[in-house]
């Protein structure tokens, strides 16, 4: 639906944007707090509902209707609504860690630490990105594969401690409840891997026998006593979100951030 | 028996050195361990993968290659990406690493990409692509619009060069042009493919889409496989294991899978001692209030 341009007309256009986005703040900032809540709601409402129409209305022979070339732009538009959320995202953490750091509040060498990672990952990003050579590339490689890969990674393998510790108490024979969940856990654990694989290896992958070895025991386990539980979790869940939708849709929602003030 | 009493309350920095010592042990002395049994639906990964490739239609289109996940989880799908972009790469199909969840996800299909393509004579731009990442809360609002414009919807790769000029991109405009659809995630981001893009081409069979979650989530994604929604799933590490058995290579995967069988065969034995802790604590117990 719009074409892609460049040069002078290119700055033309971020100007306009830039202008435009100015008169929408200001004339939103005039308007009577307590119009502002309807405005926000029928907003809401009108962009759901140019999906719900797209969706249900009947389409042509090129199984398009009179609202489908819209998705593109709005999809694009979507995109960069969704990178501001990114600018305010850093600017409320660094409101909060800044003001740390000014008042040198308990653990805020933490918060300057918070910083130094921020600047030298996004710095080195950018220049990898719009100065390519082998120096920032390999900065940059520094500081993500090195860094933070490492230290991601690090912090999530700490769970398994955690998940050996927990397993290790709650395992118990108990009730028989318990015993039964226990017997499970322990099957399907023997059948995740080679070594509790090695087990029933003797017995034929065939037939009947098959129904022995321990991987299809673990798998029988999963498919048709775990799913069935599943479908009927995500069931419920389902219904649920779609009347969480409804309600965020027609702006019925209340709670925390849709009672205040706007 | 005072002995077995304290089984049951094993300190848990025992617990944590015990673990440590048996998944790091296998890496640094490596330690045989039998081949794993391939279970049906990583049988039916390799065989969709494989059924794209030999049909002359689809092995032209584009195999999406959605890595949704960080570093957090990159023993699980970091290896599921390399032993899948292997197989692809192997059979020379086309494709195109995504992420939509996590920024990380295009870095780290991008690192795997850069190891193995040397090794299989693929090019970037010419035989795959890096999309690049989108926000999460666009995501539907991308995938919608891919339906009928990729290049339009997606619009620059990762380099910011238009995918109407890339090689690769030559020929796909939507949904119809897409062969696969390979999800490697660790959180859940599989529905947008299966709602807004998996049944949307013009044929009236669906885009073939495939799972790669972690372990912990593979239970939640049985249902899909039985109402044939997927076509395959490699469960989180232990799948990666199966499909380099698969793909008759040792790569990290096949290293791991010692790591793996010792860390459970450490749980189990714990949860057996532990109850043998328990039941002498009770025996112990009964005997104190017999006498």
């Amino acid at each position: 639906m719009f074409r892609p341009v460049t040069g002078p007309t290119l700055w033309l256009y971020i100007l306009g944007a830039l202008a435009a986005s100015g008169v929408i703040f200001f004339v939103l900032q005039a308007i009577p707090s307590r119009l502002r809540k309807p405005l926000v709601a029928l907003i809401t409402f009108v962009a759901g509902l140019y999906y719900a129409t797209e969706f249900f209305w009947p389409v042509g022979a090129d199984g398009a209707n009179f609202l489908t070339p819209w998705i593109d732009p709005l999809a694009q538009m979507t995109q960069v609504l969704q990178a501001f959320a990114l600018g305010l995202g850093v600017y409320s953490l660094a409101s909060v860690h800044l003001r740390a750091v000014a008042r040198q509040r308990s653990g805020w060498g933490f918060s300057v630490v918070l910083f130094a990672g921020l600047f030298a990952i996004a710095l080195t990003g950018f220049l990898r990105e719009y100065r390519p050579n082998r120096f920032n590339e390999n900065v940059f490689n520094f500081f993500f594969v090195g860094g933070l890969q490492s230290l991601d990674a690090t912090m999530f393998s700490i769970i398994a401690f955690y998940i050996v510790s927990a397993a290790y108490r709650a395992f118990r024979v108990r009730s028989i409840e318990a015993t039964i969940l226990l017997t499970s856990a322990f099957v399907v654990m023997l059948g995740q891997v080679a070594l509790g694989q090695a087990l029933t290896n003797n017995i034929p992958n065939q037939q009947f026998a098959a129904n022995f070895r321990v991987e299809n025991i673990a798998n029988w386990i999963l498919t048709r006593v775990n799913s069935p539980a599943l479908l009927a979790v995500d069931f419920g869940l389902g219904i649920g979100g779609l009347a969480t939708a409804l309600r965020l849709w027609l702006s019925l929602e209340r709670g925390s951030y849709f009672d205040k003030e706007l | 028996m005072g002995f077995l009493v304290r089984l049951q309350d094993i300190d848990r920095r025992v617990l944590y050195l015990l673990l440590a010592v048996a998944v790091s042990f296998p890496f640094l002395f490596p330690a045989p361990v039998p081949d794993p049994a391939i279970l049906p639906q990583t049988q039916s990964f390799f065989r969709t993968v494989e059924a794209v490739s030999a049909d002359p239609v689809r092995r032209d289109k584009l195999v999406i290659l959605s890595c949704n996940f960080s570093s957090s989880t990159s023993a699980e799908s970091l290896t599921q990406t390399e032993t899948v972009m292997r197989h692809l790469m192997k059979n020379k199909l086309k494709f195109a690493i995504f992420s939509f969840n996590d920024p990380q996800g295009r870095e780290l299909g991008q690192l795997i990409a850069n190891r193995l393509q040397d090794e299989y004579g693929y090019q970037y731009g010419r035989d795959y692509v890096n999309w690049g990442f989108r926000p999460p809360a666009a995501a539907v609002n991308t995938v919608k619009a891919m339906v009928r414009n990729i290049p339009e919807a997606i619009g620059t790769d990762a380099n910011g060069t238009r995918l109407v000029e890339i090689p690769v991109m030559r020929n796909i405009r939507g949904a119809n042009d897409l062969a696969a659809i390979i999800e490697i995630t660790g959180s859940n981001s599989l529905p947008v493919w299966l709602q807004y893009l998996q049944r949307t081409g013009a044929g009236a069979e669906p885009i073939p889409t495939l799972y790669c979650p972690t372990a912990v989530m593979a239970p939640e994604a049985f249902p899909l496989l039985k109402s044939g929604q997927l076509q395959g799933m490699l469960t989180g590490l232990k799948g990666a294991i199966e499909y380099e058995a698969l793909l008759n290579v040792r790569g990290f995967a096949t290293r791991a899978s010692a790591s793996l069988s010792y860390s459970h065969f450490l749980i189990l034995a714990l949860i057996v001692l532990g109850n043998l802790g328990t039941f002498a604590a009770r025996a112990q117990a009964r005997r104190g209030g017999a006498r």
